[in-house]
């Protein structure tokens, strides 16, 4: 089973930043929440509250996440632990509350800033990827500041990093948002009452998984051979190829966006009354 | 604030018990031999199409594979390995054996190559889940018969387990087996350049998460939370956990059938069986998808339509 550092579980945990990480996130999720309220009243829809609902809620999964690249949250004060403000625990990685907060912020703005835009199709594929490119940035701001002031660590081998951080995370995690982004709007398109958008709540895990875990996979298992020192190089080829396939993804994505208002979806069948059998 | 000790979790692998060496022979021999086979029924199958998808399929899912691992920690699977393990690779200190690459290809790749093609020509959401529900038996049928013939286990509490195998396994495997057969299709029928064709690289292990870790987390979570998790919790969450992962293989269905949809009469539109007339009927129009030029992937698909 994976091993995980003593250094990095007995690493003290800063307080300060804690309180910084937790209280903020969860006031930028207040804010956030206030503007989802708002134009869902607007558009008459529930689609930006439940869009922050499931990556809230999808938050439960975190562990699973924290064990596939080597993320700890530091939880040591004093020698003693239980100094993070946790819920729950799982895989022996405690789990701050503030993983929901953050979950909300970094996983469903997009649905919020440029969701509406891609609803009515005027978003192609270069503004897709200039979202990725925002989310990749958005990611590395968050997470250069939790790795660099003693809030958790990303301890792999891990190779390009930023700081403490890993660019890889930041492409995965930006290739997640934009998944998840183009499957929800794609699910608001077709639901035919405000019920059917609660199939968000399952379309942000798969997402997340589909992106972080599938397309994420050779950079995961590099970082778990046996012998990390050696397998340097394979790390590097595996984040390159990681990388390579978010792009692929990412285009793949645009693919799906949806046409501009009054244009066919294709799944709009032309009336062909001569070819009904 | 969490001041109380951490229980000891998840449960540690049984490291100790014993390899059946005959069978771990026997699977080796068998699956690579399996293996071998499809693939050149794959690449016979790429020349009479004059398109590489085939073999490309078979090859995704071989190095696929290597996301064993990650399936291995979350679901508490553990290959027997008492220093008799022929071992391809280690990670997360979870040795594998040389017999899982192929096992990906048969348990895998076969369903996803002998179906593809039928499910582009004439896709439904009753041969899809049809489909699901034979995969989720021959899956069941062939964990149950390794676990019980010592070549690996599923370690500790786990849900539905009947003769060693917790069986919602089988549905969350039927749900990624099905989807990545449709996804398949789906990527052969929008493809227009050969080069799009490689997207299948990147399909099997998002799709194999996207089902298995995405939809499987309530239960995964669940059973890691502590060394001893509640039976009925457990026996709840994998209800969860089967109704996402046949939500996520219905999403896919409907991306199939969209994709088909501009070419089916009315009468396959709303997910119904088509007539094999109407399927032949569509099939000899062209898809707004599939430009017609000859040699090319779609083209071929059009042709076995």
């Amino acid at each position: 089973m994976r091993q995980i550092p003593d250094d990095v579980k007995a690493h003290e945990l800063d307080l300060v930043w804690q309180q910084v990480f937790t209280w903020a996130s969860w006031a930028i999720v207040a804010v956030m929440l206030v503007i989802a309220w708002r134009m869902c009243r607007r558009e008459r829809t529930p689609f930006y509250l439940l869009a922050c609902l499931a990556a809230g809620v999808a938050a439960f999964a975190e562990p699973l996440y924290d064990v596939a690249f080597d993320l700890w949250f530091f939880d040591v004060h004093h020698g003693q632990h239980g100094a993070a403000w946790a819920h729950f625990t799982a895989f022996d990685v405690v789990q701050p509350n503030w993983t929901h907060s953050g979950y909300v912020i970094l996983y469903s703005s997009a649905c919020l800033y440029v969701g509406r835009a891609m609803f009515e199709g005027r978003l192609g594929r270069r503004g897709l990827f200039l979202v990725w490119l925002a989310e990749m940035l958005t990611s590395c701001v968050f997470e250069v500041v939790g790795t660099g002031t003693d809030v958790y660590t990303y301890y792999g081998s891990y190779v390009l990093r930023i700081w403490n951080y890993p660019l890889v995370i930041g492409v995965l995690e930006a290739t997640q948002v934009v998944l998840f982004t183009v499957l929800a709007v794609q699910i608001r398109k077709r639901v035919s009452t405000p019920w059917g958008l609660t199939a968000l709540l399952a379309a942000f895990p798969v997402t997340m998984f589909g992106a972080n875990f599938g397309i994420g996979s050779p950079v995961i298992i590099a970082l778990h051979l046996d012998d990390p020192a050696s397998s340097r190089g394979i790390v590097w080829v595996a984040t390159v190829l990681t990388i390579g396939l978010c792009v692929v993804a990412v285009n793949g994505a645009s693919r799906f966006l949806p046409r501009p208002t009054g244009v066919a979806e294709p799944d709009v069948v032309p009336a062909e009354p001569a070819l009904v059998g | 604030m969490q001041f109380l000790k951490i229980p000891d979790q998840p449960p540690a692998p049984p490291y100790g018990l014993e390899l059946n060496t005959t069978m771990q022979t026997v699977a080796t021999v068998v699956l690579w031999l399996g293996t071998v086979l499809l693939l050149g029924y794959a690449v016979r199958m790429a020349l009479r199409d004059r398109s590489p998808f085939p073999v490309l399929l078979v090859l995704a899912v071989a190095v696929g594979s290597i996301i064993e691992p990650i399936y291995d920690i979350a679901y508490h699977l553990h290959w027997l390995d008492d220093g008799e393990q022929w071992t391809l690779f280690t990670s997360f200190g979870l040795p594998q054996p040389v017999w899982v690459m192929p096992a990906y290809v048969m348990v895998f790749g076969l369903p996803a190559l002998l179906f593809h093609r039928s499910l582009a020509a004439a896709p439904s959401l009753r041969r899809v889940f049809g489909l699901a529900g034979i995969t989720a038996c021959t899956t069941a049928a062939f964990e149950i018969t390794a676990i019980n013939l010592d070549l690996y286990v599923y370690y500790g509490e786990a849900p539905w387990r009947i003769a060693g195998y917790p069986l919602w396994i089988a549905f969350m495997e039927a749900a990624q087996i099905t989807g990545f057969a449709v996804l398949a299709a789906v990527l052969s029928l929008r493809a227009t350049r050969t080069v799009h064709l490689l997207a299948i690289f990147a399909i099997f292990p998002a799709n194999f998460a996207f089902d298995v870790i995405g939809a499987g987390f309530p239960t995964i979570i669940a059973q890691n939370t502590s060394a001893d998790p509640d039976g009925l919790l457990l026996f709840l969450t994998a209800f969860v956990s089967v109704g996402l992962a046949a939500t996520a293989l219905w999403w896919s269905s409907q991306l199939l059938l969209t994709v088909r949809r501009t070419s089916l009469p009315a009468s396959a539109a709303d997910g119904t069986e088509p007539s094999v007339e109407a399927a032949a009927r569509a099939s000899s129009r062209p898809s707004s998808f599939v430009p017609p030029r000859p040699g090319t992937p779609g083209r071929d698909h059009q042709e076995i339509a």
